[in-house]
């Protein structure tokens, strides 16, 4: 072969080689976020226009992922019900391979360090009635993770439906005591006192208040009570409805 | 001349080969898309009392009480080979936009003394409580067993549906009460949940 050949195909080889490392180096440097697109999002919300029940706009959250990358994902909740909701958003594990219907394709269980890796902007949203709410999650599998090619997690949107119920009891107080412990027929709801809308008493000497409320066995302590006296006691305040409709959304991850 | 060309075009597509694999698994590989389906189901009534559609609301140890249909026979009568509506106290409307599962779970009794845990195995026993639930028209042996929500990985799902908002059901829940006396006479709940999920 003739000198010149060989010099220019080194030459040219050397070149190359310099191209394919840096080339390397860009793919060892994946971004540090990726953001599901606003459009998909927009697309999502108009799915809610004129949607009497409550649910979920996007139903599934697919990633090709490298370790390291931080994804920004979300959930799209609406409620189109009469009635206000308490969404509880949480991270949920699957135990067992899952399908996908889409491509046929089975997702291995979640990792156990897995909801170490998941984040909600929030996890717990009040919905109004027609209120459509986005709540962010992020996703970051540390570098170096051992995790499956393809594997699955779900986030779980649990709704409360909130109603409202008044209980009326007739409370005694003795001698020197200002408070009593009534037993509401309702759990409060979120097993929080600021479910109590108000409480009023018939006597004008009581200045009744809420102090303590034990999920234990429904007992709302009511304070501010004139002592030695009998008086009828009205409490409202919002309970959850026992039945609730959750939603899991999909979160298929495929490895590169 | 010509020879340096040939060679330098060689070595070019050798590079050019060794390199677009490369390009293909770079850092813009990484993405992030949704389906933007709307997945929801309605569901009435939303209360049950055990003993409470055709009884009196008072329950009995080691007793099963079905989730019935005002057209029911009564709250200890189960379904027969095959669920019926009359066997089904809730009625479920479905609007998603594709193919759904739905789950049933249900928690611990709580906030009274009847405080039954939920067994998660589907029977009985000192202090727990075991559930089923099943829909109009399935075989009622097939029935799935009711576990806590926590559990829900491992929960079997009740329902499929084969179109989109193609779950519109009738659906119910068994429940056998513990074994053993109650502690006291103030009614306790639990909170029953049905999960949908896109198939």
């Amino acid at each position: 072969m003739d000198k010149r050949v060989i010099i220019g195909l080194v030459i040219v080889v050397v070149v190359g080689v310099l191209a394919f490392t840096m080339l390397r180096g860009q793919e060892d440097t994946p971004p540090a976020e990726v953001k599901l697109s606003q459009s998909i999002i927009d697309e999502a919300i108009a799915q809610c226009e004129n949607r009497t029940t409550w649910g979920i706009a996007l139903a599934d959250v697919r990633i090709n992922y490298l370790t390291g990358v931080d994804v920004e994902g979300a959930i799209v909740l609406h409620n189109g019900d009469d009635a206000e909701r308490l969404v509880t958003l949480s991270y949920e594990a699957t135990s067992l391979p899952q399908l996908d219907g889409d491509t046929g394709q089975y997702y291995q269980p979640s990792p156990i360090q897995a909801s170490g890796w998941v984040s909600l902007d929030t996890s717990q949203v009040r919905l109004e009635r027609m209120d459509t709410e986005v709540v962010k999650i992020h996703f970051l599998v540390p570098e170096g993770a051992k995790v499956p090619s393809l594997w699955e997690f779900r986030i779980s949107a649990t709704g409360v439906q909130i109603a409202v119920w008044e209980d009326q009891f007739i409370v005694t107080t003795g001698t020197g005591e200002d408070e009593v412990v009534t037993t509401l027929t309702q759990p409060l709801l979120n097993s929080n006192v600021v479910a109590v809308i108000d409480v009023s008493s018939e006597l004008s000497a009581d200045l009744p208040y809420i102090k303590d409320y034990d999920p234990s066995n429904r007992g709302l302590t009511i304070g501010g009570l004139d002592d030695s006296a009998q008086r009828l006691v009205t409490v409202n305040y919002e309970y959850p409805l026992v039945l609730r409709i959750a939603y899991d959304q999909r979160w298929l991850i495929k490895m590169l | 001349m010509k020879k340096i060309l040939a060679g330098l075009m060689i070595a070019v597509l050798l590079t050019v080969g060794l390199v677009t694999p490369t390009m293909a698994a770079t850092s813009q590989s990484v993405t992030v898309t949704a389906t933007p389906a709307y997945v929801a189901i309605a569901n009435t009534p939303n209360t049950w009392t055990l003993n409470g559609v055709k009884g009196d609301g008072f329950i009995l140890v080691d007793t099963i009480y079905y989730a019935i249909d005002a057209t029911g026979t009564a709250d200890t009568t189960g379904p027969g080979a095959t669920v019926t509506d009359a066997d089904c106290r809730f009625s479920l409307t479905d609007t998603s936009s594709v193919n759904i599962t739905l789950k049933v779970t249900m928690e611990d009794f709580a906030g009274g003394s009847v405080n039954m845990a939920n067994s998660e195995s589907g029977l009985n026993g000192a202090t727990s409580y075991g559930a089923y639930s099943y829909y109009s028209g399935m075989t009622y042996t097939a029935k799935k067993v009711v576990k806590k929500v926590a559990n829900i990985g491992t929960t079997d799902v009740m329902y499929t549906s084969t179109s989109p908002g193609g779950a519109d059901i009738k659906w119910a829940v068994q429940v056998e009460t513990q074994t053993d006396a109650w502690a006291g006479g103030t009614a306790s709940t639990a909170t029953l949940t049905i999960t949908a999920a896109k198939a």
